[in-house]
Order: C-alpha cells, then structure tokens, then sequence
C-alpha cells in the first residue's frame, strides 16, 4: 500500500539529483576558459580566414553558443533527457556513438567489481561474525587489522600488484584484452577487493549483532538447524546495512573504474574521459561525467527499492 | 592538569601497533621528502647508459628504467612532491569544508536542511569524477590536481562540521549563550568549532591518506603533476607520475611501477592508522582495551564561560 508513494519519492528525488547534475555540469563547463567553438573548430583541419569565419559561426550554433544562457541551459537539459550531445570536437563522431561503443567494457568491468564485492564481502563478514561471536578475540584482532589493510588499498595500486603476479609472474590472466571472459577477472578483482574487505568489516558486526538477539538464542535452544538460522534470520537481518554500505561503495568502485582502464588496455568509458579531458573535448567530457552520475543516482535508488523489499519496515519510515 | 591530560593522551596514541607505526612511518616520510632530491636526485635523474634496465641488485634496490636511472631513489625523491601537493590538497580540503559547513549550521533553518542535501549528494559522487572535471576547467598541472583534491575532499569536512554543530547545538551552554543575546556567527565560531576541533584535527590525517591516493591517480592519469626533465626534474616528480612512467616499461622493470604504487598504499595506510590512533585519543570509546586513561570527561566550556564570553561583547 506504501510502495506507491515510495516509488514515486525516489522517482521525484531521481529527477531533482538530476536535474542537479546537470546545472553543475552546465556551469563547471561555461567556467572553463577561452571560447570552446574556437577548441572544437581548431582540432579539425587548417582552413582559410573566411572558411575560418563560417566554420566558427557553424560551430557556435552546434554548441549552442549563439543563444542567451537560459536557452543554453534548457539546451543541454533537453540533451540530458534525449542523451544527445552532438559531436566529438576531436574525432567529429558522435558522441552518442562514441559512448554506445565503450559502455559495455566499463559496465562489464563495475559488474566485475560489484560481483566480486558482494560474493567476497557478505561471506566473509557472515563467516567472520560467526566465529568471532563472543571468543578467537586474535582473529578478530587479525581480521579487523588484514580487512582495514586491503581495504584501504587504492584499485590502481591493486592493479599493479594483480598484473605483477597474475600476468608476469605466473601467466594466468592476460596483461592486455584478448577478448575472452578472463579479460575481466584481474581488473574486477583489483576493483572489487578492496570494497569487499570494507563490506566485510560491517557485515561481520552486524552478524554479530544479529547472533546475540534474544530470538537467536532462543532458536538455537530449540535445536533449529544452523542452515534454516542463518538463512531465515541472520542473513535478512544482515543484508539491509550490507545493501546500504554496497550502494556507497558502488560510487568508489566506479571511480575505480575510470582509473585503472588505462592500465589493462581497457578502451571503456572511463579512458575515453582521461583522453577528453586532456583534449579538452567537452562534449564527451560532459556526456560521460554525466553518464556516471547517472549510474550513482540509478543505483542508489535500486539499492533503496531492494532495501524496502527485504525489509518493508522502512516504507512506513518513508 | 593540563599537562597530565596531555600525557594520558599521548599515553593512549602509543598503546595501539598501529598509532606507534603510523606515527614512525610518517616521521620517515617526511625526513624522506625533506632530504631525499638533494641525497638521491642525482641518482634519480641521471642517466646511466652501462646499466640500461639492470635488474634488481644491492645497488639498484629497484633496478633501473630505460635511461639506467635508479628506480629506488627516484620513488624516495618523488616522496617531497607527493606529500607537499598532498597536505596543500587537505589543507583546501579542511577550509572550504569547514566553512561550507560552519555558514550552513550558522544559518540553521531550511537554507540548512538545503546544504545538508547538497553535501550528501556531492558526498555521493566518485571523487576523481569530481577532481577530473575541475582539472577539466583549469589548465591541467600540479596545481589544479591540488585545487581538484581539495574541492573532491571537501565535503567530507562539510559534512563532519555539519553533523557535529548540529550536536553541539542542543547543548544548554550553547542555548545560554544563545538566550544571552550572543550572535549565531559568534556561537559557531567559538562554542561550536571550539568543541569540536579534536573531531577536525582527526578527520585531517583520516583524509590525508585518501587525498594522496586521489592525488596519485591524477598524475598517473596525466591530468596532474607535469614531470620536467632536466635540473628540475628532481623536483617534478611524485608518485603517481612515477607509476604512470613504471607501468609503460612494466616488463622490463616492474619495480617501477611496484615501488611507487607500494609508496603510496604505505603512505596512504601510514596517515589511515594514525588518525585512527588519534581518534582513540579524543573519543576513548572507541578503545576496544580499556585503559586507565579511559573515561575522563571531555572539558567543555562551562555557563561561566559564557557568561565572561557575553561580558566581552559588552
């Protein structure tokens, strides 16, 4: 009965984030200087003076240049909903095309991570929690110290550590794509890790949380079998501050992405980026960065729906 | 008494492993980067051309790149640059975030409740999807990697001045004040940040670690620090820069890439346990060990503060 009105808030708060999203990046890209229809015409060719002149005004209307801010503004709101960003100022692709051709390496690789994130993570804590309820205070200690130290390793630094072993050393990953599905294993993992000794950390104390409420005790005087305890109590109980926290590590994860692209030889989203920004190519910086955003508002919102699925208590709070 | 408080606390900083080896490895960083381009900056940046990629050896801890120049010595050298730029980085960091959220809890109100929403959605964000769009407005240099960090980072301090005023807030001392006729500007800048300092001087060696990583990943992806070559060169590399260039001859010398990428984990890890260590020190609660330390109530400003406070401004 509340599951309307939920959905629709997380709708409405969808769109204003959005709508956020793009004044922000609408003013960080009037802010940048020099004139970017003079940018996106000077990378193309060598023209004469007046070829010079009409290519200008040409590429001022394609940016939109030539109007007041407002119908500027409205512009690249319209082009947010549509997704249309017009040309690349280096290639003069679209920047559509562009974006259609590199998102599945980039989306392969954060699912990669977030895989690797949640099947590494919730085990581990779960496991963790269960042997350190109430006695091994060394694993705790041992964990807490091994969990904090993994997980605060930067994934490009991961990456070089992954490449050095798993590709130089030993050869069982590629260095580089070779267009099988092993190509994702190493950068998933230098990606993911990390998030899943963090997720760890909080999944463990909540399953221990979890293991010393009453119900649990009692339960356990009753004989119930394990499988049927941590499956019908701790795991629910469990897995809503897991959601929450994975949905967080997600962002990171997806910066994580941007940066160790270039390492493995990725041609993703992410290198595209690097590659804009050094170019100074805006229609493909902004496209992107917004892309990007749009994948954290998206799955914060999941993580917020799947949430009030396991748990419909926080629809009433809603 | 003050000085024994200050004695218990440094008592509790040096119980832990980890606040003792943070504290030693940060000690070392920084005599590294104070001593390390003029003691290896000749190694580091001259070329050797009889020992083109040496492997690893007692003289080449790291082995050499390309040009025969000294791995290791070019990672203790990259150390200055790497913690400079990073302390400029927090320190921008700190003072926006700080009075971001210092004139949002000074407001109060609904323009509050607006900041608070702002925050958490640039919170929210990838950092270096933030810091890269900066360096997309700026001209791309160490400096605007620095201002690009900063500005990544400091929500985290808006947010932490934020939550915290609105705890000092409800405290009676502060409605003293508050029914004294004191102004909500001066209440912010002298009950509210004065109480919660100890949390801001915490939050700065946390981000520390996270800057230099950012930081790192904006010279390694080019859009930072722009090494020179050259007498200068010594004093244009970091880390990132370093691993960026190691990962390009990977094959050849991989401890080009390995001791710059280890540099920064260390480093970044370093400053994490030592602002865990401090955070021990300030909120005793969190000291899973009890110790004699433990307990001893946070001073707060007391009514007759207050009061000699409203006297002032008379």
């Amino acid at each position: 009965m509340h599951w309307g009105r939920f959905l629709a808030q997380r709708l409405l708060r969808v769109v204003v984030v959005s709508i956020v999203l793009v004044t922000a990046t609408f003013i960080t890209v009037r802010m940048v200087p020099g004139d970017p229809a003079l940018k996106a015409i000077g990378m193309q060719s060598d023209r004469t003076p007046a070829e010079q002149a009409k290519a200008l005004k040409q590429a001022r209307s394609d940016l939109h240049l030539d109007r007041p801010l407002p119908v500027q503004y409205l512009e690249t709101l319209r082009s947010a909903v549509t997704f249309d960003f017009g040309k690349s100022f280096q290639t003069g692709q679209k920047v559509t095309q562009i974006i259609s051709d590199r998102v599945g390496s980039t989306l392969r690789l954060a699912l990669g991570g977030t895989i690797v994130m949640l099947v590494i993570g919730v085990p581990l804590g779960v496991v963790i929690g269960a042997l350190t309820n109430g006695r091994r205070s060394g694993l705790e200690v041992g964990f807490s110290g091994i969990s904090g130290f993994v997980g605060s390793i930067p994934p490009y630094v991961l990456s070089v550590i992954g490449i050095f072993l798993f590709a130089y050393t030993w050869s069982i990953f590629p260095r580089i794509p070779e267009g099988s599905l092993l190509d994702d294993v190493l950068p998933s993992l230098a990606l993911g890790l990390g998030p899943a000794f963090l997720l760890a950390r909080v999944v463990r104390v909540e399953t221990l949380d979890v293991l010393q409420q009453d119900y649990v005790r009692t339960a356990r005087s009753k004989w119930l079998p394990w499988t049927r305890l941590y499956a019908r109590d701790v795991m629910p109980n469990v897995l809503t501050p897991a959601l929450t926290i994975a949905g967080v590590l997600f962002s990171s994860l997806l910066g994580g992405a941007v940066v160790i692209e270039g390492i493995f030889g990725r041609n993703g989203l992410g290198a595209t980026l690097i590659n804009a920004v050094q170019l100074g190519d805006y229609p493909v910086v902004v496209a992107i960065s917004l892309l990007f955003g749009f994948l954290v508002v998206i799955a914060n919102t999941v993580v917020d729906i799947l949430i009030a699925f396991i748990d419909p208590r926080t629809l009433v709070a809603a | 008494m003050r000085t024994s408080r200050r004695q218990a606390r440094l008592r509790t900083l040096l119980s832990t492993p980890t606040g003792v080896v943070g504290l030693v490895m940060i000690g070392a960083l920084i005599v590294i980067a104070v001593i390390g381009p003029s003691v290896w900056g000749d190694k580091a940046t001259a070329s050797d051309y009889l020992n083109l990629f040496a492997p690893r050896s007692a003289e080449f801890p790291f082995g050499t790149d390309g040009a025969g120049r000294d791995l290791f010595a070019r990672t203790l050298v990259g150390t200055r640059l790497s913690l400079i730029l990073t302390a400029g980085s927090v320190l921008i960091a700190a003072v926006v975030g700080i009075l971001m959220g210092a004139v949002a809890a000074a407001t109060g109100g609904r323009t509050q409740r607006v900041a608070g929403t702002v925050i958490d959605t640039w919170l929210g964000f990838p950092s270096i999807l933030l810091s890269v769009l900066v360096v997309t407005v700026l001209e791309r240099g160490a400096g605007a990697a620095v201002i690009a960090t900063g500005l990544a980072f400091a929500p985290f301090f808006a947010r932490l001045t934020l939550t915290l005023a609105a705890g000092t807030v409800g405290k009676d001392y502060v409605a003293a004040a508050r029914l004294l006729g004191v102004s909500r500007v001066r209440i912010v800048t002298k009950y509210i940040l004065g109480s919660i300092n100890d949390s801001l001087v915490t939050a700065v060696f946390s981000t520390f670690g996270q800057c230099l990583i950012a930081l790192s990943a904006l010279s390694f992806l080019g859009l930072g620090v722009q090494p020179e070559v050259g007498a200068r060169e010594r004093f244009t590399i970091d880390w990132g820069v370093l691993l960026d260039q190691g990962i390009k001859n990977f094959r050849e010398a991989p401890f080009g890439a390995l001791g710059p990428a280890f540099a920064i984990a260390l480093a970044g890890l370093a400053f994490g346990w030592f602002g865990d260590a401090l955070a021990r020190v300030f909120n005793p609660r969190l000291t899973v060990r009890r110790d004699r330390s433990d307990g001893e109530p946070v001073a707060e400003p007391t009514a007759a503060a207050v009061g000699a406070e409203v006297t002032d401004h008379d």
